[in-house]
């Protein structure tokens, strides 16, 4: 079974605390993930686009005074459950990979 | 605006503008905009130039087509449109073809033309209905609805001939038998003849034996009264073929009428019920036989059609299982291109 839909599942990750906008969430990402996932920043709005189409976000504009408009999006409750169920492939995926790996360090110490 | 961040935006303005709705195209641009704008911000803010502030962003954000390429993955609306309309017009063009070989195919070679153009229009319509990324299921249903209600009534009415030559058979089976009814009434009533004129004839004169008929007929009488025979002999297969004069011979097979009577009798019950079966038949029969026709029609419809576009759904679900996977099928990298 492979995790599919990374991008998605981060987004929905961070937003299923609060509310954000296409850059905090970019940022949420790369801080969260101690630096250990940049993404391709450009990548994040098709992405945000394509969860609002299936309806797992919304959006709606908020006025800056003095700065260009800002697009914050909420995760609605279709895109929490996806999100549990995005958590649920993951962990048994790493789990699945856990057990593969702690099992090669196990033999690695007893045939040294 | 800094100038590169506005060449990367009139960039991914000219690359989106032909392919997505003009609303979407202002939401990416703002919000690539306000992105570039906030990193270029911050990069100045840790003490880089102005240039390399606006490069550095860039390159955070990506290159044009990594936004491009997601953003307009499956084409314009217009495109999409247009892929929608030649997929059900596909499909019509399969269901008209579909009727057509129901209704008209002569012969295994037209059958498998018309075989052949379904299942081009159906694979047709499977990669339009991909290419529009559409779920179509309304035209599909309609479609497929109107092909089964057609395939039935061209069944139906293909059913209409065999029902009227049908029904000119019963009469003709129904006059035959009433013919026979009138025949065995006259023999019934020459074994009654028989029997008298056994009992009554005195005379050695010289009789017919008709061995085919079995009847006898006493020579001497005029040509006309040979075709009023006087009394059933025996059944056709106990005489001797061809005719006798031997009246010992023809008395001899003469064993009595009772059985014959009956034999006769249950043979006029066997016909006149056959008859009355016949007549009560066609009405009812027929009508119950026509909605089986029409079933069949609609099972045979929808068999046909159906498997067709099973054929097409399985296109259409690996499509969509493979458009999980953005931008690696040859499909998506063409209508990304």
């Amino acid at each position: 079974m492979a995790f599919k839909g990374d991008l998605d599942a981060l987004i929905l990750g961070v937003l299923q605390h609060h509310s954000a906008h296409g850059y905090e969430i970019a940022k949420q990402i790369t801080k969260k993930t101690n630096d250990l996932m940049r993404l391709g920043e450009g990548k994040l709005y098709p992405a945000l686009h394509k969860l609002e189409e299936a309806g797992l976000v919304t959006a709606e504009w908020q006025q800056q005074e003095g700065k260009p408009s800002r697009r914050i999006y909420k995760i609605t409750e279709q895109g929490l459950r996806e999100l549990d169920h995005k958590k649920s492939v993951w962990a048994q995926l790493s789990s699945g990979i856990d057990s593969i790996l702690s099992a090669a360090r196990k033999e690695d110490r007893s045939h040294a | 605006m800094p100038k590169y961040i506005h060449w990367y935006l009139v960039e991914v303005e000219s690359q989106v503008r032909e392919r997505l709705r003009i609303d979407h195209v202002h939401t990416l641009l703002q919000e690539t905009e306000q992105h570039l704008t906030q990193i270029y911000s911050e990069n100045l803010a840790n003490g880089m130039s102005d240039e390399d502030a606006q490069l550095a962003a860039l390159q955070r954000f990506g290159p044009v087509s990594q936004v491009t390429g997601r953003a307009s993955k499956g084409g314009s609306p217009e495109e999409r449109d247009s892929c929608g309309r030649y997929a059900v017009g596909s499909l019509i063009f399969g269901a008209l073809v579909t009727c057509a070989t129901v209704a008209f195919a002569p012969s295994w070679t037209a059958w498998s033309i018309c075989l052949f153009a379904c299942i081009a229009s159906v694979i047709a319509f499977g990669i339009f209905a991909l290419l529009s990324r559409k779920m179509l299921i309304f035209p599909i249903a309609v479609v497929v609805l109107t092909t089964c209600i057609g395939i039935a009534t061209i069944s139906a009415q293909r059913f209409i001939p065999e029902t009227s030559i049908l029904r000119s058979r019963a009469s003709d089976v129904v006059a035959e038998l009433e013919r026979y009814t009138s025949e065995l009434d006259k023999d019934l009533r020459m074994v009654d003849g028989a029997e008298t004129f056994f009992k009554t004839a005195k005379h050695d004169a010289p009789y017919w034996l008709g061995a085919n008929r079995g009847y006898v007929i006493p020579l001497g009488l005029e040509f006309s009264d040979i075709w009023r025979p006087v009394g059933y002999l025996v059944r056709i297969e106990t005489v001797r073929k061809g005719f006798t004069t031997d009246w010992t011979l023809a008395k001899s097979k003469w064993h009595g009428s009772k059985d014959l009577r009956n034999s006769l009798q249950s043979s006029l019950n066997y016909v006149r019920a056959e008859r009355n079966r016949i007549l009560s038949f066609a009405p009812q029969n027929l009508t119950a036989a026509f909605r089986e026709r029409v079933q069949e029609g609609l099972i045979h419809g929808a068999g046909i059609f159906l498997s067709l576009v099973a054929l097409n759904g399985v296109v259409f679900a690996i499509g969509r299982i493979s458009k999980k996977r953005p931008g690696k099928t040859w499909l998506e990298r063409r209508l990304a291109s």
